[in-house]
């Protein structure tokens, strides 16, 4: 994913930053690298941004904001298992951001997707048990960045191959469907398939 | 302090350093002198002992592993996931800590992740949904993917309850909710129904 503001230092040094963070936590990022992967001058992370952790809080903000416009069509669709599962960049940076103790004062934010989810379940099952909606939106959270973590090593784990890996998917995209049809929702790509025994 | 001598003493705090550092920071990021700096020996030491750091960083989780599934049992859950505190790794930040950043590096690789503690909920599940005596390549997906629902949850948990500004009471409400999901996921059950706080019943 890139920002929308390419071609200008500052836009490098946000793509830059989304780049590290797939690889690692905040707490090891410095603006030094950030400025040496977006092929800048190191001055101009304080001249755009003031210091590495805001630089990094901006880029944080602009991947969820294209998270929302892009895979959420505008927060009107759930974000698919296809687009979490296949885009690295999305769950490594989000994994790393719940991981780095960093977090709390890099991230001030209340979470777009959140926000978006949440609208988007009241606004699909206007009478619905408030309980109900938060452990669905909960549980979708767990399950698309879960899986592609946390997924593909856990195959060997229960006696499995990574050939198998595509069963699983499909069972993880058929316990989403059912998650986001109860409360109303249908993700892209989904055929709305029950999930049963 | 005193520097660690001798060979038990030295394999021992170089484990114990790799197990504190991949709680850190992703694997790849851990290096050999970080590794013998935090445990007060030689760098030598790292390749003498261990062949080099990948080695000593399987170690490292391997024994992360083993005392959480150890201290799985001494809670009296039996190592089963499907038991009343399914979420119970978050009680071990370290260790949930060292699994992410190594699952999300790719570098969980041959490692054991929590071996012990998916073989017990593996067997649990199959005996409950009568397979035989091996589980079925079904249950072990769903065992699989309750595994990884399990991670995910406990990696996201903070975020996603703060990011809904839930109190202590709603995420209470929301976890007891998940815990049906989970034991929907183990035992083929519909998990919107679940999602309602609904407990289907099982045929025995």
């Amino acid at each position: 994913m890139t920002t929308s503001t390419r071609g200008t230092a500052r836009g490098a040094l946000l793509d830059a930053a989304l780049r590290l963070l797939a690889d690692r936590p905040p707490s090891a990022i410095s603006g030094r690298e950030i400025a040496e992967e977006a092929e800048v001058n190191y001055g101009l992370v304080h001249y755009h941004f003031g210091s590495k952790d805001h630089l990094l809080h901006e880029a944080w903000r602009h991947h969820l904001d294209w998270l929302v416009d892009t895979e959420m069509d505008g927060g009107t669709r759930p974000v698919s298992v296809r687009a979490t599962a296949e885009d690295r960049t999305l769950w490594a940076i989000a994994g790393h951001m719940a991981l780095d103790p960093l977090e709390a004062t890099v991230a001030g934010d209340r979470g777009r997707v959140l926000d978006a989810y949440r609208d988007l379940v009241a606004a699909s099952d206007p009478d619905g048990d408030p309980v109900h909606h938060r452990t669905v939106i909960a549980a979708l959270f767990a399950l698309e960045l879960g899986w592609p973590i946390f997924g593909p090593s856990n195959m060997t784990t229960v006696g499995l191959s990574s050939t198998d890996l595509p069963v699983a998917r499909a069972r993880v995209e058929s316990l989403v469907a059912t998650l986001e049809g109860s409360v109303g929702l249908h993700s892209e790509g989904t055929t709305g398939s029950n999930d049963g025994p | 302090m005193t520097a660690p001598r001798g060979s038990d003493q030295v394999r021992a705090a170089l484990i114990e350093a790799a197990s504190t550092l991949l709680g850190e920071k992703p694997p790849q990021r851990i290096t050999g002198r970080e590794l013998a700096e935090r445990a007060g020996v030689n760098y030598g030491l790292v390749h003498h002992y261990f062949g080099g750091k990948r080695a000593l960083l399987s170690e490292g989780l391997a024994r992360l592993a083993a005392s959480y599934s150890a201290g799985e049992r001494a809670d009296g859950t039996s190592g089963d996931w499907t038991s009343s505190q399914p979420f119970s790794i978050r009680n071990r930040p370290d260790y949930l800590q060292a699994v992410a950043f190594a699952s999300i590096a790719g570098e969980m690789g041959e490692v054991s992740t929590i071996h012990p503690v998916v073989e017990a909920s593996l067997a649990n599940v199959a005996d409950r949904r009568g397979d035989g005596h091996e589980p079925t390549d079904g249950t072990r997906v769903d065992v699989a993917v309750a595994t990884m629902f399990q991670l995910g949850w406990c990696l996201f948990a903070d975020r996603v309850t703060g990011g809904m500004d839930l109190d202590a009471n709603q995420r209470d409400e929301v976890e007891a909710r998940l815990r049906l999901v989970l034991r929907a996921v183990l035992l083929g059950l519909d998990v919107g129904e679940a999602a309602r706080g609904i407990r289907e019943p099982v045929d025995a």
